[in-house]
């Protein structure tokens, strides 16, 4: 009896296996004949994906998968450990590139012989960022996130202030809201805000990568020295807020109070930042954009970037031609910077493309914007090429660093420079966790 | 005892009595401000999360933290969701039900068997096994990680909802539990006399053991519910694709997303924004209030059971 019951059970459990077994295991897909992509995307660019994906059904299966850009890295490496599974195209922050560049990582490919030298020429600048050391270009930009000079045309009109196309022309402004109009503001410097808008623009040295194992910082430098010293006084008149420009405070007292004059933000400011009625809610036809000022004894008006997101091929894609082919209609098509329907309501690629062709097609839309004052396009227009390229992508995270050493140290006691003193030493120390030489030249 | 006892008998004991009421009474007060200063620590932020879905963005900041906004923002914040990767959330509510059901079956089968078999069996190395057991509630799930990662792969189980629940249903505290349970509270004589009447092992466990369990396996299956409905770590790992989340990983990846919680992310022409992430957190967190204030008797009952030995 015990027996037969015994092997009864056996029975049962080899049957469950196998029921198990069976719904578990899926069966391999026998090679198909059409090219197959894994795309990995964030949710704005989820409705241009999923539209590629439709647009090329009958050539390439296209499987297309949001993916929070944080878990990248975390993500690749366990790919990599099973040597399987991998996106082919990924989309993530810039210096995703960087990082997935590292031979520990592997999981950037060179793209140059993938595309024909007039369309990387058509990028212009634009792609700079992707080029690595040795010179060959390793992502595609999706956007540009260059900075510009927001400002609120009818309190410059109030106050007698015309559009400043230097640095102390901007700083003289500011010492006269000090003095004149006190309580209003040229902005808030927390987070990456300082950076992309003031140091960046003016040659600070602080994320210079000079190859794969060396990089360059220096917050001592008189290309950021000349920052601190211009935005000190300021703070501390309280022109310029040591918050975020996303903190909700600063949003209630500054943005939402109409206190705001100007403001040194990225292209994409206008439409995320001072537009929506969440956020700043500035009131139509006062705002437009103005090229970046330029700091006295240069000669170019330099921008910095914040975001501006690339699109990145898997040296271990099967069809790595398929994956950059999504990649430039992303960048390039009518379908998807103009037309594709957003979650929102709106229509087209959010950010400024960094495609020269591609851009000009999304221009219109910028252009045909009445909320604005003035079309900021040709403000946008004129700094696409000249984001610093000194600033580079490096293995370490700067972006957070932004976040967790300079802006609590701002708030802490409101010295810039010591603020951007610690955000050197932090950085310094991660750099270092990861194979660079520092160093200060 | 003379008469002239009693009264001064009384006045003692009236003292007593009265200084132990005072005592009690202070004692009372004590212990109730306790809890309600801790259930006020526990039950505003709730109550915050709660009401947060019915304001705008805006009014979720300035607006007073306990307000109420609107039921028409509770349907607002509801669309917006679904504008996220083409109503996926539903999906996740659907996978979040479906796996926590499927680990809280399996897992509080598996567990009440183990217990039993190692506390009742006649099975040989039973020190063994609970001491494994026990070696096991030692060993941090974030350890397991990549040779789990590695073995899933194996059996071709990534990306798959088998591998979150398969390892998700290994519950070495629940066969304590059950251990502990089937040794205290169930006569050894029971099972020897069913041994007599020819019971094997399995059918020991069936007719005696289980019949017995109602407050253990509600035990059981809450702790289950509650380690997995909440479960962030392992659908992260097994399951890359988005279709596949769950609750918790889809609301971490929301949180990731939008400008409101993350500046980092900039530009987004999806509408996510604070009351939305509220309104998902209200989801993944009432269903572990509801389930319990349901089995809150059958816990007590539960926690209980083997603390008194007659």
């Amino acid at each position: 009896m015990r027996q037969h019951l015994k092997r009864k059970y056996s029975l049962l459990a080899i049957a469950a296996a196998a029921v198990i077994g069976g719904t578990m295991v899926s069966p391999i897909a026998a090679q198909a004949a059409k090219p197959s992509i894994l795309i990995w995307v964030d949710a704005p660019r989820l409705p241009g994906a999923q539209l590629y994906a439709k647009i090329m059904a009958p050539t390439v299966n296209v499987k297309v998968e949001l993916h929070a850009q944080g878990d990248l890295l975390a993500k690749v490496q366990l790919f990599n450990r099973i040597k399987k599974g991998w996106p082919d195209v990924v989309f993530g922050p810039p210096n995703d590139v960087a990082v997935l560049r590292n031979p520990i990582i592997n999981n950037a490919m060179a793209l140059d012989s993938l595309l024909p030298a007039a369309t990387w020429k058509a990028f212009g600048n634009g792609n700079n960022w992707c080029k690595g050391a040795d010179g060959k270009t390793y992502c595609i930009k999706n956007d540009l996130a260059q900075s510009v000079l927001w400002y609120n045309t009818k309190l410059f009109k109030e106050f007698g202030y015309t559009v400043p196309t230097k640095m102390s022309e901007l700083f003289a402004i500011g010492a006269d809201l000090a003095k004149n109009h006190p309580g209003y503001s040229l902005g808030a410097l927390g987070d990456q805000a300082a950076n992309s808008s003031y140091f960046w623009p003016s040659q600070c040295p602080l994320n210079a990568e000079k190859s794969a194992t060396r990089v360059v910082i220096n917050s001592k430098d008189p290309h950021c020295t000349r920052v601190t010293k211009a935005l000190q006084p300021l703070i501390d008149a309280k022109v310029y807020d040591p918050r975020s420009p996303f903190d909700a405070g600063f949003i209630k007292d500054v943005g939402q109070a109409g206190k705001l004059v100007a403001n040194i933000g990225p292209s994409w400011y206008g439409d995320f930042v001072l537009r929506p009625a969440s956020s700043y809610a500035v009131k139509a036809g006062e705002w437009t954009a103005a090229p970046m000022p330029i700091w006295d004894g240069e000669k170019v008006a330099y921008s910095g970037e914040y975001g501006g997101g690339i699109y990145t091929v898997s040296p271990h894609s099967k069809f790595p031609k398929e994956a950059v082919a999504f990649a430039m209609f992303m960048v390039g098509d009518k379908r998807n910077l103009v037309t594709v329907t957003n979650p929102d309501g709106s229509h087209g690629a959010p950010t400024f493309p960094a495609y020269g062709p591609g851009n000009a097609l999304w221009a219109a839309k910028v252009n045909a914007d009445t909320f604005w004052a003035s079309s900021p396009y040709p403000a946008m227009a004129a700094q696409a090429n000249k984001v610093f390229s000194g600033e580079k992508p490096v293995r370490y995270d700067t972006n957070g660093a932004w976040g967790a050493a300079f802006s609590p140290a701002l708030a802490k006691d409101g010295n810039i420079q010591n603020a951007l003193n610690a955000y050197a030493t932090y950085i310094s120390n991660l750099a270092q966790q990861l194979g660079y030489e520092v160093s200060t030249k | 005892m003379t008469l002239l006892d009693k009264p001064v008998e009384t006045v003692a004991k009236r003292k007593k009595k009265s200084a132990i009421r005072t005592n009690s009474r202070w004692g009372i007060s004590l212990v109730n401000s306790w809890l309600v200063f801790f259930a006020i620590i526990s039950v505003i932020p709730m109550i915050w999360l709660i009401l947060a879905p019915s304001k705008t963005d805006p009014e979720v900041t300035h607006k007073n933290p306990l307000s109420f906004g609107s039921f028409s923002g509770y349907i607002h914040a509801w669309k917006h969701l679904q504008f996220f990767d083409n109503g996926v959330i539903g999906r996740w509510v659907v996978n979040s039900v479906l796996y926590t059901t499927a680990i809280v079956f399996i897992a509080t089968i598996t567990a009440s068997l183990a217990g039993f078999v190692i506390s009742a069996s006649t099975i040989k190395f039973k020190r063994v096994f609970l001491i494994s057991t026990l070696l096991m509630m030692l060993v941090p799930p974030v350890a397991l990680v990549i040779p789990l990662f590695v073995e899933m792969d194996k059996v071709g189980l990534i990306d798959n909802p088998w591998s979150v629940i398969l390892i998700s249903s290994l519950y070495p505290f629940g066969a304590f539990l059950s251990y502990i349970y089937y040794t205290t509270t169930i006569p050894p004589e029971l099972y020897e006399s069913a041994r007599l009447d020819g019971c094997n092992d399995f059918k020991l466990w069936l007719k005696i053991a289980l019949p017995l369990s109602g407050p253990l396996l509600s035990l059981l299956a809450f702790f289950a519910f509650i380690g997995n409905w909440a479960n962030y770590f392992m659908p992260y790992i097994f399951l890359p694709s988005s279709t596949n989340y769950t609750l918790p990983l889809g609301l971490g990846f929301l949180f990731y997303s939008t400008p409101a919680i993350n500046p980092g992310v900039g530009a987004t022409s999806v509408p996510i924004l604070k009351p939305e992430i509220a309104l998902a957190g209200v989801l993944v967190a009432v269903p572990i209030m509801i389930v319990f204030l349901l089995s809150q008797k059958r816990l007590v009952r539960g926690m209980l059971a083997g603390s008194i030995k007659e």
